[in-house]
């Protein structure tokens, strides 16, 4: 009779054990205590700034494996398998920071959303003016208090 | 004497189809009717009660959600498959309305109408409604897909077929045959997360909080407190889905 | 990549915006290939049943045929579905655990009763005493076949014949609403759904149904021409211009429904009018306008309509009849196209449209398509070399039994 499974009915017309094999998934995203365990001053640093809400791992990346493993190591012997991002470039900014009308929410003027700064980072500070070199926004920005 | 044995074995042979065969017909035609006249009822008590909060207002299309559920969740990475997506809708002075999902909003947006032609623009961070009355689970023919007591609707993938079914009657467009597993895929509220005790992938990664997650049962839930204090919508409501996905500040022409 | 090469090439082509899961159609070719397919059993079935159950006695030449033609397409008829699943593996879950609030999930037992309580007793009653006469006169493998199904009766007395006759009369009885059944659901599975306006009519089981006699109607009568043309025999002009004229009724009948839907469509013109409206002027013009509207209806309505009151010369009308059944043939083909990848081109955000190409080969392909056409045609050939019909001896004792 039970070609199905032997779950299969238990909470309604499904397999109850799918329940238990979906939960059992791997989590790939961390979560920020995870980070600040060993990265103290970088967190104590963000807490400041404007990024202060912003998960660590929005800008660096699932942070799992990373956190899971890192501890075997010594800080800078990690393989580079497990290292996480450190995005620089300008492009990786503008996602949040570039210019575009509907983050300037232009259709609204009583609440007052702007925590974003906005700038376009097509010709904000693009290079230097002297040496040609073009600019990154951390050259000037420090991405966790910027 | 023969000839009368013959006829009853027929007969009998004939009664037992019949029988089956009626039984068959009967629960085709009664259950069904049945089962979709009884609306399925959100259960009540202290067991969590899942819903969605999205204040467009604050979404600033930087993709992180439809990015960080690719990566939680396994999602394929090329652009037809996505369980959360970001579209810029942008309506022109003209009256026209465009709107734009490049890459699901991934990779970010740039805005395409120049600012003098722009009316209005606002981003809508798209997933799974988790649905109370979902049309997706009313048409699996198995019961591969479900809603979880929870109030989360999952897919079963060792027991899916792949007819597509409900990847037609979901009328958010929230579903996908995996094209690797063969199977119907879909936000799971990222419940290997939930379960816990994290938020969602695309939640924890909202760099604006413009997502809240929580439990409708819980009225000290952030979720609550948000739709107390927000005008809050769902989308296409007439579709009478049970949508559990509160938008506020939802424009009239999203879809 | 490869696998997605397809996908990236209908990337350019999607026409405003769709959600981002939409770009790949997922009921394909072989989808259209279902509704077609059970349409043409209930419909050839429902011819059948004129003879026996409504005693059109001038259908007599056709009343077999049209059983055998039911089968050979029932058999096959959920072929293409397995074929299109991810997991075909895993179909008789179906069977298993219906969830019974799926339109889909009574299929198999719908299709089951339909296969095994009608068309398999149906015809096993009717060819009974034939089959019982045949495995004695054979030898040899046709000689097992026949015993096996004969299922190991020898009976032909008067009395078991007579029993027969009734016992095929009751079936048929029953197995007019089951045709209905059959195939006015199939139509519910797609007019259920509320997601897609396209689809979302209550007309639609209907539609599908009077679709599905009109197509079967049209196949027994192609069939009856080409077999009657192989066997060098002469046409029965009086059944082929009844079932002309049965044909015709329920043509009119058909369109008369499909309009009634467009026009209400356009009336209460609904959030996806606009939708709707380009797609019928735009990607669907040519299979809903020309092949469907134009080719399978109008032209055979006129034809059909000028036949009822100017019979042309036997010939001509031959002619006539091998090109209409046809035109109906290939109608009714991208109608039920036209449901179920023109509900599918358009986003259910009704913004936009993606596009459909379909390859030659591939599961999806036209080749299988064309292989799932013309096996139907083998079981037939098949059937008619076990069991012709114009070798079963004529019921002279049936006053008797009725």
């Amino acid at each position: 009779m039970h070609l199905s499974s032997s779950s299969f009915g238990k909470y309604g017309h499904y397999r109850a054990f799918a329940l238990n094999e979906i939960a059992g998934k791997k989590i790939k995203y961390a979560g920020e205590a995870s980070c600040v365990v060993c990265h103290k001053s970088e967190a104590n640093h963000k807490k400041k700034g404007d990024h202060a809400r912003l998960s660590c791992e929005i800008c660096h990346g699932a942070g799992s494996r990373h956190a899971s493993y890192a501890g075997n190591f010594k800080s800078k012997n990690l393989p580079d398998s497990l290292l996480l991002n450190k995005p620089v470039e300008r492009q990786f900014c503008a996602r949040c920071h570039q210019d575009n009308l509907a983050r300037v929410k232009i259709k609204c003027d009583t609440i007052n959303f702007s925590a974003v700064k906005l700038v376009n980072t097509k010709d904000h500070n693009v290079a230097d003016e002297d040496t040609r070199l073009p600019y990154k926004c951390i050259d000037c920005h420090n991405p966790h208090m910027p | 004497m023969k000839l009368i044995n013959k006829n009853a074995n027929r007969r009998s042979f004939l009664k037992a189809g019949l029988f089956l065969a009626g039984g068959a017909a009967a629960t085709t035609l009664l259950k069904p009717y049945n089962a979709i006249a009884v609306v399925p009822e959100e259960p009540k008590g202290e067991k969590p009660w899942y819903g969605i909060g999205i204040d467009i207002d604050k979404c600033i299309g930087c993709g992180s959600c439809a990015k960080s559920c690719k990566i939680e969740n396994d999602v394929p990475m090329e652009p037809f498959f996505f369980r959360s997506w970001v579209e810029q809708y942008t309506i022109l002075n003209d009256g026209s309305v465009k709107v734009e999902s490049p890459n699901g909003g991934l990779d970010g947006f740039t805005q395409s109408v120049p600012d003098k032609d722009v009316f209005k623009s606002f981003f809508v961070p798209k997933m799974c409604n988790h649905c109370s009355k979902s049309p997706c689970t009313q048409v699996c023919p198995v019961g591969a897909t479900f809603e979880s007591p929870e109030g989360v609707v999952l897919i079963d993938e060792k027991y899916c077929i792949g007819c597509r079914y409900c990847i037609q009657a979901c009328p958010y467009g929230c579903r996908y045959l995996h094209p690797k597993k063969k199977v119907a895929d879909k936000c799971t509220l990222c419940y290997h997360r939930i379960k816990k005790g994290m938020q969602p992938a695309c939640f924890a990664n909202c760099p604006t909080g413009a997502r809240i997650f929580g439990d409708l049962h819980d009225k000290k839930s952030e979720l609550v407190r948000f739709l107390k204090d927000h005008t809050c919508m769902v989308l296409k409501p007439h579709m009478n889905t049970g949508a559990k996905l509160f938008y506020n500040s939802l424009s009239a022409e999203v879809r | 990549m490869e696998e997605f090469k397809h996908l990236f090439e209908m990337l350019p082509k999607v026409q405003g915006y769709i959600y981002p899961n939409e770009v790949d159609l997922n009921w394909s070719i072989l989808i259209v290939l279902y509704p077609y397919i059970t349409g043409l059993v209930a419909g050839a079935f429902i011819l059948a049943s004129l003879e026996r159950v409504f005693k059109v006695k001038v259908l007599k030449p056709t009343y077999h045929l049209a059983l055998l033609t039911a089968l050979s397409f029932l058999l096959v008829a959920t072929m293409p579905l397995i074929n299109h699943l991810g997991k075909p593996m895993r179909a008789y879950e179906i069977m298993i655990t219906p969830h019974l609030t799926s339109a889909m999930a009574i299929f198999g037992f719908v299709y089951l009763w339909y296969l095994m309580v009608v068309l398999l007793l149906e015809i096993w009653f009717d060819y009974r005493k034939d089959v019982i006469i045949w495995s004695n006169q054979s030898t040899g493998i046709k000689k097992i076949i026949y015993k096996i199904i004969s299922l190991g009766t020898t009976d032909i007395s008067p009395k078991a014949v007579a029993l027969d006759n009734k016992m095929g009369y009751i079936i048929t009885i029953i197995g007019i609403p089951s045709a209905f059944l059959l195939h006015g659901y199939v139509g519910f599975i797609f007019g259920s759904i509320k997601a897609n306006p396209w689809w979302s009519t209550v007309l639609m089981p209907v539609i599908f149904l009077f679709s599905a006699m009109v197509s079967g109607i049209a196949l027994v009568m192609l069939i009856y021409m080409i077999v009657t043309r192989i066997r060098k025999m002469k046409i029965d002009m009086a059944c082929l211009d009844t079932i002309a004229k049965y044909l015709f009724y329920i043509l009119i009948l058909d369109f008369t429904l499909e309009s009634l839907d467009q026009i209400h469509r356009i009336y209460v013109s609904e959030e996806s009018f606009e939708i709707i409206n380009l797609l019928i002027s735009g990607k669907l013009y040519i299979t809903l306008f020309i092949f469907q509207v134009i080719m399978g209806t109008l032209i055979p309505l006129f034809t059909l309509g000028t036949l009822q009151f100017y019979k042309p010369a036997d010939k001509t009308r031959k002619t006539i009849y091998l090109i209409i059944s046809s035109l109906v043939l290939f109608g009714i083909f991208f109608m039920r196209w036209n449901v179920v990848i023109g509900g599918q081109l358009f986003s259910k955000s009704f913004y936009g449209f993606t596009s459909f190409k379909i390859s030659l080969i591939g599961t999806e392909g036209y080749l299988m398509a064309f292989i799932w056409l013309v096996i139907p045609l083998a079981i037939l050939s098949f059937l008619l070399w076990l069991l012709p019909p114009w070798k079963k001896q004529e019921e002279e004792y049936d006053p008797e039994s009725t």
